[in-house]
């Protein structure tokens, strides 16, 4: 009887130590997994986000270039893309992934699920550099462009521009745009030059759209030159999503890096964001400028008794371009810079639009220098 | 019968006490292993991250809006930078530094030259981070400028400031150096860039 008992405390004993000695063991394995797992994930976030710092820098590098990369071991993740009190948000939705960046004006969709990421930078000239803006998309984000019967110029540029690593169509008539075959693309952008393809009047969108997520679907509709308004797909309808039309803000007509940038954002809280990070740049490149400016002006202002005749008069040509003819740059540099200031703390972004008259000026005096011939131009 | 069957249990315990003790030596080392490998690999990439960060620096240098040599509307010429605008933001040039120089030890806070880069380093800290840039005129005379130096500092229990940084990678480019108030043509210069990246 005693036999048995022992017997059975022995048996009992021995099965709970093994479950418990093969618990911790399995429980330290399983730790080691899930941390593994952890860490990959990290490392993949980690990578993502060098990979987009890389990006940043090379775009100031070869500018105007469009480089296409390969995210195919992220197309289970959602990348996004954030803008808000100049500070733009990147990384994997639902991961810790993610990076902040202040200098580069990002202009892209919210978010992006594809195998391939394109990016693309454009020099913004107000009138000289500024910054780099950077544009991103993917391969199967659409862009739909409607410019009616006749060829819009920038609509042309456009398409030569993205050329074929971009996921462009062009629409030949509005009935195109009634029976549109949007494809198995992720997201879908009409840009409509006319202003006549939508308006709040013409808000039902198309069948093919509807399926769609209405996130997934939105439009950039250009009323005039330089004014643009976003709408954005509810149910069956366009919804407009500006109260009054935004306005390009460049100089350039052509490679007009302010309105690629119209096209290429979200939305007009991406837009307005990502024009301020440039603008906090310019006032930055501005200040250097004025200094150069004094420094010239020191220059042609020095003893003139030293100098000949011919430099004489050249100095005093020059001078006027710099302070006294209208518009001069010292003056304008001035302007600009003090709008610059405004438009920055400016948060209806109402005061930015008032730049472009005090860069022409900045832009008129110095082609004038350049004209002149043998005076020191500003940029 | 009882002295022997217990004997064969305490046995049994010491053999599993034996397994288990071999078992988890061998984990102990396997962790130890791994954990060399991990810390030896995690210096390897931040070597590599510092090496890239260093090289990255160099070229947003190299292509600043505010230094770059412009021509009105057309492309700006590259590894060029403006001389005027250089002096610019960067008024306190500075006698180039001999190769004998020893380097300073930074019991306090270095004394910068008084640089735009260096006044708005918090927005250029996004671009620069932990680095110090001097762009270095080799010909015809040496002169160099410094525009932006930003080292990690910690504070000691005793208030001193000490350097908080272990590796510095060096990177080195050639330039030229644009003069336009040489003469009615413009005037280039030879030099180069040091970016040196802190971690």
């Amino acid at each position: 009887m005693a036999f048995t008992k022992k017997a059975q405390l022995e048996l009992g004993f021995n099965w709970i130590y093994m479950l418990v000695a093969g618990g911790v063991i399995l429980l330290f394995f399983v730790g080691i997994v899930v941390k593994e797992k952890f860490r990959a994930e990290e490392n993949l976030g980690q990578d993502l986000v060098r990979t987009m710092e890389s990006l940043f820098t090379g775009a100031q590098v070869s500018e105007k270039t469009k480089n296409v990369i390969d995210i195919g071991s992220l197309a289970d993740f959602t990348l996004y893309f954030d803008c808000e009190d100049q500070v733009t948000t990147y990384g994997l939705k639902e991961t810790s992934a993610r990076a902040e960046n202040i200098v580069d004006p990002i202009f892209s969709p919210n978010e992006l699920k594809a195998t391939k990421m394109i990016a693309w930078s454009l020099p913004y000239n107000f009138p000289y550099k500024v910054a780099d803006m950077l544009f991103i998309t993917s391969s199967n984000t659409k862009y739909i462009l409607y410019s009616g019967i006749t060829t819009d110029l920038f609509l042309k540029e456009f398409l030569k521009a993205t050329g074929s690593e971009f996921n462009t169509h062009q629409l030949n008539s509005e009935k195109e745009y009634q029976t549109l075959d949007p494809g198995n693309n992720f997201q879908i952008r009409i840009v409509d030059f006319t202003g006549q393809l939508i308006t709040p009047t013409k808000k039902t969108i198309p069948l093919s759209l509807q399926k769609f997520d209405n996130t997934k679907v939105s439009a950039i509709v250009f009323t005039g030159k330089n004014m643009f308004d976003y709408y954005q797909k509810q149910g069956n309808i366009w919804t407009k999503k500006t109260v009054v039309p935004l306005r390009v803000i460049s100089l350039s007509d052509e490679r007009d890096a302010a309105k690629y940038a119209a096209i290429f954002a979200q939305d007009k809280e991406m837009y307005r964001c990502s024009m301020k990070k440039a603008f906090a740049r310019m006032k930055y490149v501005t200040d250097i400028y004025q200094s150069k400016a004094k420094t010239v002006i020191d220059h042609y202002s020095q003893d003139k008794t030293k100098m000949d005749e011919f430099t004489k008069s050249t100095a005093s040509g020059c001078l006027g371009y710099y302070t006294e003819n209208e518009p001069n740059i010292q003056s304008s540099l001035d302007s600009l810079s003090n709008k610059l200031t405004g438009c920055i703390g400016d948060p209806s972004f109402s005061l930015c639009e008032g730049l472009t008259e005090a860069a022409e000026n900045v832009q008129k005096a110095n082609q004038g220098l350049s004209e002149h011939g043998d005076c020191v131009a500003l940029y | 019968m009882i002295a022997s069957n217990n004997k064969k249990a305490q046995l049994h315990i010491t053999e599993t006490i034996a397994v288990l003790f071999i078992f988890f030596i061998l984990v102990a080392f396997g962790l130890i292993f791994y954990a060399r490998y991990q810390q030896t690999a995690v210096q390897e990439k931040q070597e590599q991250l510092l090496a890239s960060r260093a090289m990255d620096t160099t070229v947003k240098a190299l292509f600043l809006p505010e230094l770059m040599c412009t021509k009105g509307e057309a492309e700006h010429e590259d590894n060029c930078v403006d001389l005027i605008k250089l002096t610019a933001a960067t008024p306190n040039s500075l006698p180039p530094l001999s190769p004998a120089t020893p380097e300073p030890t930074l019991s306090e806070p270095p004394i910068q030259p008084k640089s735009h880069f260096q006044d708005n380093s918090e927005y250029y800290f996004q671009l620069f981070s932990y680095s110090n840039i001097t762009f270095i005129q080799v010909y015809p005379t040496p002169q160099q400028w410094q525009i932006y130096n930003k080292q990690k500092t910690k504070k000691t229990p005793d208030g001193k400031t000490i350097k908080d940084w272990t590796r510095k990678e060096p990177t080195y480019f050639t330039i030229t150096l644009r003069d336009d108030l040489a003469g009615t043509t413009p005037q280039y210069r030879y030099g180069y860039i040091i970016v040196e990246a802190y971690s």
